[in-house]
């Protein structure tokens, strides 16, 4: 069903996916605790889900977000799960979003990204688990916030653009 | 939107959102594995990692070399300033060379005195760092050795100068070490002038806060730090660091330890730490004595069923081979 281009771009997004988590592992300043850095994962799927839905599947977020989630330290699960309905949101949005200028799009993922943290941090409260501190939170947020345009950009200039009126992505559908 | 074939739509659409809802329960299921039995989860967890980043190691060595080059590469446009600073300190640790000299001879003779024979059991296993914890609220990192080499949870991990950390967490191939700086992370430790304890809780800044300090004016800025060995967590008398007095007024202490470049860790062998194998439980006092008359016993069950019922207290009638059966009975 889906053809060979869909299938080389789905790498790809595997491919970011593992570099982003890489990088992040990768061991400097293990103790330092200045400036968090944007959660680049998020800003990933925000972009290519509003550009091409069908570049990431359910079920390719859900791997990839598992493994973030079991390498990065973070609750089991959790962050994979709002990740995911995050992603189903902006899905749901896509046909609607056919004519959004750029900015606009900036500012709907602002708002999921601002809505992430907050879900992630209330849950975190409802468990009672140990929450980080909510400063480094929000300026974790507004530095993925920041990233998101940077992010969009390049992964248009890679090919991961909308489809033009009349075309059909491998799933079927008509822009 | 057209729909290109309806048909394919009724079917496709709902059983997509089924998949959709049941993914969703899964993963908050295992949120709540996660909570609830934390232990098992670290566990999966660890045999994830262990499957995983062993993997990455032959691109991680290299890119992390380079990474440090290039930090070596700023360092280098201060060189002059920092051979000068260099030379000054050369200066100062010679004078400190030499007491150490007097010191360590005068230690000797002390402990030959006294006939002190110091602990040969604090042996170590030196792991390279392949990792860090990747995320900004999380302060770990993990070494290349793991269970194959005899590591243990709950284990001591030190650079060269001071406590890093403790293990948490062990897989076949890796070990995670849980660093002082975590927000998890709390350690007895003994302020050393004056003898206090007090407990090292991390807060993902980079020097943790000491908390439970019983008069928090008797300490002071540069009071040096050493793990106290309180509750068998830790070997007692490694070296921590020193108190500074935070920003914020809270006594904090400096690592001594290089928490921000972190390559080569000493896991110390210690005596065997208590497992950790459930989230915890409720530790009642131990039973008292039977209180009151005796429960009635009934006569009709006979052999070793009297034992379990009469419980507490010698029973003459009871039957010698049911006595150890008898105690857990006395417990409840």
């Amino acid at each position: 069903m889906a053809d060979r281009s869909t299938w080389l771009y789905r790498g790809l997004f595997a491919v970011l996916a593992l570099l982003v988590l890489f990088l992040a592992l990768l061991p400097f300043d293990a103790g330092k605790g200045d400036w968090p850095g944007p959660e680049l994962m998020l800003c990933l799927v925000a972009a290519w889900v509003l550009r091409r839905p069908d570049y990431v599947p359910v079920w390719l977020l859900l791997i990839l977000l598992l493994l973030d989630d079991a390498l990065l330290m973070r609750p089991l699960g959790l962050w994979t799960l709002i990740v995911l309905l995050t992603s189903e949101y902006l899905r749901r949005r896509v046909d609607h979003a056919e004519a959004m200028p750029f900015w606009s799009e900036a500012g709907l993922v602002a708002g999921c990204i601002a809505a992430a943290f907050l879900a992630n941090h209330l849950a975190l409260v409802i468990l009672l688990v140990d929450t980080p501190p909510l400063g480094g939170q929000a300026l974790h947020a507004l530095a993925t916030i920041a990233f998101y345009p940077a992010v969009a950009v390049v992964s248009q200039m890679i090919g991961v653009r909308r489809l033009a009126a009349g075309e059909l992505d491998s799933l079927g559908t008509r822009a | 939107m057209a729909r290109t074939r309806p048909g394919d739509d009724v079917y496709r659409r709902p059983l997509r959102r089924l998949l959709l809802g049941l993914t969703c329960v899964v993963l908050v299921l295992t949120v709540l594995l996660w909570r609830i039995d934390n232990p098992r989860a670290e566990r999966i967890r660890a045999a994830v990692v262990d499957r995983v980043v062993p993997n990455f190691e032959w691109a991680l060595a290299p890119v992390t070399w380079a990474g440090r080059l290039i930090e070596d590469f700023d360092g280098y446009a201060r060189v002059y300033e920092q051979n000068r600073d260099l030379r000054r300190e050369l200066q100062q640790m010679k004078a400190w060379r030499e007491a150490a000299i007097q010191l360590e001879q005068e230690n000797a003779r002390l402990l030959d005195l006294n006939k002190v024979r110091l602990s040969p059991e604090l042996t170590f296993v030196t792991g390279v760092v392949l990792t860090d914890s990747g995320s900004p609220f999380r302060r770990s990192v993990l070494l290349n050795i793991g269970s194959d080499d005899g590591i243990r949870d709950g284990w001591a991990a030190m650079d060269g100068l001071g406590l890093v950390g403790r293990i948490a967490g062990v897989g076949q191939r890796t070990a995670r070490v849980l660093l002082l700086t975590d927000g998890n992370s709390r350690i007895p430790v003994t302020i050393q002038p004056s003898g206090k304890r007090a407990i090292l809780a991390g807060d993902t800044t980079s020097a943790p806060a000491l908390d439970f300090v019983e008069n928090p004016d008797d300490v002071q800025a540069g009071d040096r730090i050493v793990s106290s060995g309180d509750g068998g967590v830790f070997p007692p008398d490694l070296t921590v660091g020193q108190v500074v007095r935070g920003a914020d007024g809270r006594l904090r202490v400096r690592l001594a330890a290089d928490t921000s470049r972190l390559e080569f860790l000493r896991v110390l062998r210690t005596s065997e730490g208590a497992a950790i194998g459930s989230t915890g439980a409720l530790l009642p006092p131990p039973a008292g004595p039977l209180q009151g008359p005796p429960p009635p016993t009934d006569r009709s069950a006979a052999g070793s069923a009297t034992g379990l019922a009469t419980g507490a207290g010698p029973d003459p009638a009871a039957d010698p081979a049911a006595d150890p059966a008898a105690d857990p009975a006395t417990g409840n």
